[in-house]
């Protein structure tokens, strides 16, 4: 018996292994996916596997030497990267604010006029944080970060004057707030000796400190206490229901599914073929081109229908008011699904076999998935510019930060960060739909 | 004539796979194309049907220059019955007929009139809404034929259709190409079973290594081979040979 399995288990290896695409998807499919996949979480998440650096914009108005402590300090803390105009120029705070309000940047902290003066005479250092309050994960990180920095930048002496502010705000008279105040010195006096031992400790014994790690302790109500003025920018018509992540994972999702779907629309061609119904609809009255337009019409309607099934499901359960600007969002889910079913009877003309076209399908789809941001959004970490560069080149990419800019941001389409999606996604279906005819009358028209 | 082919040439990139055919088909005549596997029966008619484009020759259609894979209008003289199944399993056989019903511009009465024409004479009229599916072979053999007359083009070119097929749906579709045949209908029937071709074709040629051997009727091609009393196997076997022919 053993013999005989031996002798079929050959058989089937052989086989196996003469299918040169099956062979091709075996190895390459999980070769790539764990590619993409450390690239991007590597990315994202950093060499050491803590939480990634989320970026944050850097305006400096103060310009002098305490300013650069404080960004040192935020580098060191591991949770955030300071992401500086192109050229290596702080940002200006109408940049700034403009990002922001784009949704290019969630935060950007501003330091001030007079901070460096602040950090000398003990008084609250002037920082304002120009934010998006709807990005909640990133601004625990980024405060979080800029309570650590401060606390190192002031040896713990920012206690003080915090609390100060603090009890003033609640009411306390003056005396009452000095005897706190020299009780709190106190105590800054044996925070500061403890953790200098333990940082010259740490130092002696070649210890880092995990990025992030550092921060964990500051969670809750520390976090209310981090001296820093907020400017948050929101669009008026965003449901207070809506979290960014709901509005992500609605779009990248939704991205995604659309290109699974129109994938297997597009290999119908090849399907076609092989029962032999292509061949019977090229020899009918029916202009020849017709067979791919048709194709492309089905592919087409088909994904607008799915998209648009998952956007009314998605407000009926979340009630997130998806349709608050309906031509916007009819615009991008018209541009994305021309260009997906692009992308699907591109992938259809391009096999030869619809074994060939499953894994290649397969492949495409999770790799642009991963690396344009459809699974996490990849926009709020500071990524090495590599992978922003493959980011931006797939398709994903546009669609799904389309979609989510407009959900999100409530960016319409005079809005450039929406037109350029739009006009990329088109570019896009024209050139793929271009090359799929090319294709299809060399593969399907040329014999 | 109807139809005329001259010195028909198709190679498969460096395989010359027919070489120089050259045959006629008369209004209402069903003319055979008859050979063994790989003979170049299948490349002559799609050549015809305009599958292919890259042949070399000369094809008219009642005189005039006849290129079916450019000209819609050529296209639509011809009826193709392939030698697979090329159906819609998943749609009714009614509305496989009604879609390439309207693929060959069809529409309103005269289609609702062809497709029950179509189904009565296929014997399928019972089952028509259900999907094809469900159907037996011999069912989904008659169906292929139905399509491929629905239109009722010039000439009809079959290749091979009872390919697979058991006795009663082969008896069955000969009934039909019979009953086509009566009508007065032309057709170009490709197939290697001999006896096929004597039974329903008023001509044949005889199909070797792409090339046609011999031409005529069954009688006239029994004369030719020696032996008037031959049927078309002998004819056929005294013409090609008894070794075994591989293709490809």
């Amino acid at each position: 018996m053993i013999r005989a399995a031996w002798i079929l288990a050959a058989k089937d290896l052989r086989l196996f292994f003469r299918d040169r695409t099956a062979l091709l998807f075996a190895f390459l499919l999980p070769v790539a996916i764990v590619l993409a996949f450390g690239f991007i979480m590597s990315g994202v998440f950093g060499e050491q596997g803590s939480m990634g650096r989320v970026s944050l914009l850097l305006v400096d108005r103060d310009g002098r030497e305490a300013s650069t402590g404080l960004t040192d300090a935020l580098e060191r803390t591991g949770m955030v990267r300071l992401r500086l105009r192109p050229g290596g120029r702080p940002w200006t705070v109408e940049e700034a604010r403009r990002q922001v309000e784009d949704g290019e940047a969630h935060h950007a902290l501003v330091i001030e006029e007079g901070f460096a003066e602040a950090l000398v005479s003990g008084e609250l250092p002037p920082l304002r944080l120009i934010r998006d309050p709807g990005r909640a994960m990133e601004d625990r990180i980024v405060r979080a970060a800029l309570l650590q920095a401060m606390m190192e930048l002031t040896q713990g002496g920012l206690w003080v004057p915090v609390m100060r502010r603090s009890l003033a705000d609640l009411g306390m008279d003056p005396e009452g707030i000095e005897t706190v105040t020299r009780f709190l010195r106190g105590i800054q006096e044996t925070l500061g000796a403890f953790l200098g031992a333990r940082r010259a400790e740490g130092a002696a014994g070649g210890a880092e400190e995990a990025p992030g790690g550092g921060g964990s302790f500051l969670e809750g109500d520390f976090l209310a206490l981090v001296p820093v003025e907020m400017e948050d920018h929101a669009p008026p018509d965003r449901p207070k229901e809506a979290t960014f992540m709901l509005i992500h994972n609605i779009a990248g999702m939704g991205v995604m599914m659309l290109m699974f779907g129109l994938a297997a629309a597009g290999r119908t061609l090849l399907e076609e073929r092989d029962q032999g119904t292509l061949r019977r609809l090229l020899l009918s009255r029916a202009p020849r081109e017709s067979v791919l337009l048709g194709k492309f019409f089905s592919t087409f309607l088909t994904g607008l229908v799915q998209l648009a099934v998952v956007f009314v499901v998605g407000e009926m359960v979340f009630r997130v008011d998806l349709f608050r600007d309906p031509l916007t969002l009819g615009v991008l889910v018209l541009s994305t699904c021309l260009a997906v079913t692009a992308f699907g009877l591109l992938l259809g003309t391009w096999c030869r076999t619809t074994r060939q076209a499953d894994g290649l399908g397969t492949l495409l789809i999770l790799v642009m998935s991963a690396l344009g941001g459809a699974w996490m959004p990849l926009g709020q970490f500071a990524l090495p510019p590599a992978v922003e560069l493959a980011s931006k080149c797939t398709l994903t990419y546009w669609a799904v930060g389309g979609i989510e800019s407009h959900l999100w941001n409530s960016q319409g389409l005079d809005h450039p960060v929406i037109q350029t999606a739009i006009l990329v996604q088109l570019a896009f279906a024209v050139a793929a739909s271009l090359l799929a005819r090319s294709l299809f009358h060399r593969r399907f028209l040329s014999g | 004539m109807l139809l005329e082919v001259d010195g028909l040439r198709y190679a498969y990139g460096e395989r010359l796979a027919v070489q120089g055919v050259s045959f006629e088909v008369a209004p209402g005549e069903v003319f055979g194309l008859l050979g063994p596997n790989g003979a170049g029966k299948t490349t002559t008619i799609l050549c015809l049907a305009g599958v292919f484009r890259r042949w070399e020759g000369e094809i008219r259609w009642e005189g005039e220059p006849f290129r079916p894979a450019e000209r819609v209008g050529d296209r639509a003289r011809l009826g193709w019955v392939p030698q697979e199944l090329a159906l819609y399993e998943g749609l009714s056989g009614r509305e496989n007929l009604e879609f390439f019903g309207r693929l060959q511009g069809l529409r309103g009465t005269a289609l609702a009139e062809a497709v029950d024409r179509a189904l009565g004479l296929a014997g399928l009229a019972d089952r028509a809404r259900d999907r094809v599916r469900s159907w037996s072979g011999g069912m989904k053999r008659r169906l292929n034929i139905a399509i491929g007359d629905l239109h009722r083009p010039g000439l009809l070119l079959c290749d091979e259709p009872t390919v697979g097929v058991d006795p009663q749906s082969r008896n069955h579709i000969f009934d039909r190409l019979q009953t086509l045949k009566n009508e007065g209908r032309a057709l170009l029937y490709t197939t290697h079973y001999m006896e096929e071709a004597q039974r329903l074709c008023d001509r044949v040629g005889i199909i070797h290594e792409g090339r046609i051997i011999a031409c005529g009727t069954a009688r006239e091609l029994a004369a030719a081979a020696g032996d008037p009393d031959a049927d078309l196997e002998q004819v056929f076997l005294h013409l090609t040979g008894r070794h075994l022919r591989d293709e490809g």
